[in-house]
């Protein structure tokens, strides 16, 4: 049985005393910002934590020829995906 | 349908389908003792790839009412023993001793601390769960040719009132000169929680039977023999080992003479408390790269008692 956090998945989710190997998969690409869980194994009131991360994609942004940021303001354009000089 | 165990809650089913009025159902699968209320969030996401949807629900249970319950009523000790142990369960923040019989003193023991005849207990015991209780009281030997009855009387607060658990009576023998009875050592030192024996040398001018008192359970004492004769000869005392997370424990022998069924000597017999729960993680990080769709991270987790993994919410 695991135990399902978004799209991170634990497995198994209990067991008994002793070592065990916990598997840790995620389940679909993160196209968004990085993600970040707090997964805790507890015992009797005993308890230790494991903090996982799934980044999210980098992608790499370039400036439209010509835009520059500006003191009072402006618009400045960002484009996504193209080469970076 | 996989159900989730989250913290005293169990939750199912784990995972579904998209849809309307999705039926979860929440049990709640380990009592709840505590006197303060417990608490636990509980979050429901999308696993979608490029969702960012969730939503949070709250489950609590309220806390439990406010008790102490002596686990045994009675215990009987020898004339010249001056103090017992009450053992028992509670969720309490305080309790107090008074009896109507002998003047008793409350004495610090393991768990609490002692203001005149009020005991405090532990700083947050009994707010998340009930735990065990062992009250210490002194009073004088008793050098009458009567048995005595002390009766003690325990009261524990709940909220500002203070409610009686009941009355634990105390049979203190009468002091026989004729009776020569000698326990070398005349006292043990703690069992350690992995358990152990210890043997004394008891000497009587008289037989006399021997018996486990003073709690619900004295099963984690075992002797070489229950009976004696007037002699001097060896007893062999045996305490099991604790389980992991259970607290510190005691109990008593109790010599009683077959001519006259007096009690003519006790022996206190205490264990420490197991080991504390233990778990932990091998790494306390780790991360997975965008794509990392189909690889599996091993994480070793070591714990000496049974576990489970949940979520934790902020």
């Amino acid at each position: 049985m695991s135990l399902l956090v978004d799209t991170l998945s634990v497995t198994p989710q209990s067991g008994e005393a002793g070592t065990t190997d916990v598997s840790f998969a995620v389940a679909a690409v993160n196209e968004g910002l990085d993600k970040e869980y707090l997964i805790r194994a507890n015992a009797g009131n005993a308890s230790s934590d494991v903090r996982v991360k799934h980044l999210g994609l980098r992608e790499v942004f370039a400036c439209s020829d010509g835009d520059f940021a500006v003191a009072d303001g402006g618009t400045f354009n960002v484009l996504k995906g193209a080469d970076f000089n | 349908m996989a159900n989730i165990k989250i913290g005293k809650f169990t939750i199912s089913p784990q995972s579904g389908s998209p849809g309307e009025d999705i039926a979860i159902g929440h049990t709640l699968s380990e009592a709840h003792t505590g006197r303060s209320s417990y608490q636990k969030l509980v979050r429901a996401s999308i696993s979608n790839a490029g969702a960012n949807a969730s939503a949070t629900e709250t489950l609590v249970v309220n806390g439990a009412p406010v008790k102490l319950t002596l686990n045994t009523s009675q215990l009987e000790i020898a004339y010249n023993v001056t103090t017992a142990t009450i053992n028992g369960v509670s969720n309490a923040a305080r309790f107090r001793v008074s009896s109507t019989g002998k003047a008793i003193t409350l004495v610090t023991n393991t768990g609490y601390t002692v203001s005149g005849n009020e005991g405090t207990f532990s700083n947050g015991f009994g707010t998340q769960d009930e735990g065990a209780v062992a009250i210490k009281v002194r009073f004088d030997a008793n050098n009458t040719t009567s048995t005595v009855t002390i009766p003690v009387k325990v009261e524990y607060i709940d909220g500002t009132t203070w409610k009686v658990a009941g009355t634990f009576n105390i049979l203190q023998s009468s002091s026989d000169a004729d009776v020569v009875f000698t326990i070398t050592p005349s006292t043990l030192s703690a069992f350690a929680n992995t358990g152990g024996s210890q043997t004394v040398s008891i000497s009587s001018n008289v037989g006399y039977s021997i018996e486990v008192q003073g709690d619900v359970s004295t099963d984690w004492v075992t002797l070489d023999r229950t009976t004696g004769t007037a002699s001097t000869s060896n007893l062999k005392i045996t305490a099991a080992a604790q389980a992991v997370g259970a607290a510190a424990r005691e109990v008593s022998l109790k010599f009683k003479s077959t001519i006259t069924g007096s009690v003519i000597g006790t022996l206190a017999i205490s264990q420490l408390a197991g080991d504390a729960f233990a778990i932990s993680w091998e790494s306390d990080t780790l991360t997975f790269e965008p794509d990392a769709v189909g690889d599996i991270q091993t994480n070793k987790l070591t714990s000496n008692g049974d576990w489970y993994i949940e979520e934790v919410i902020s």
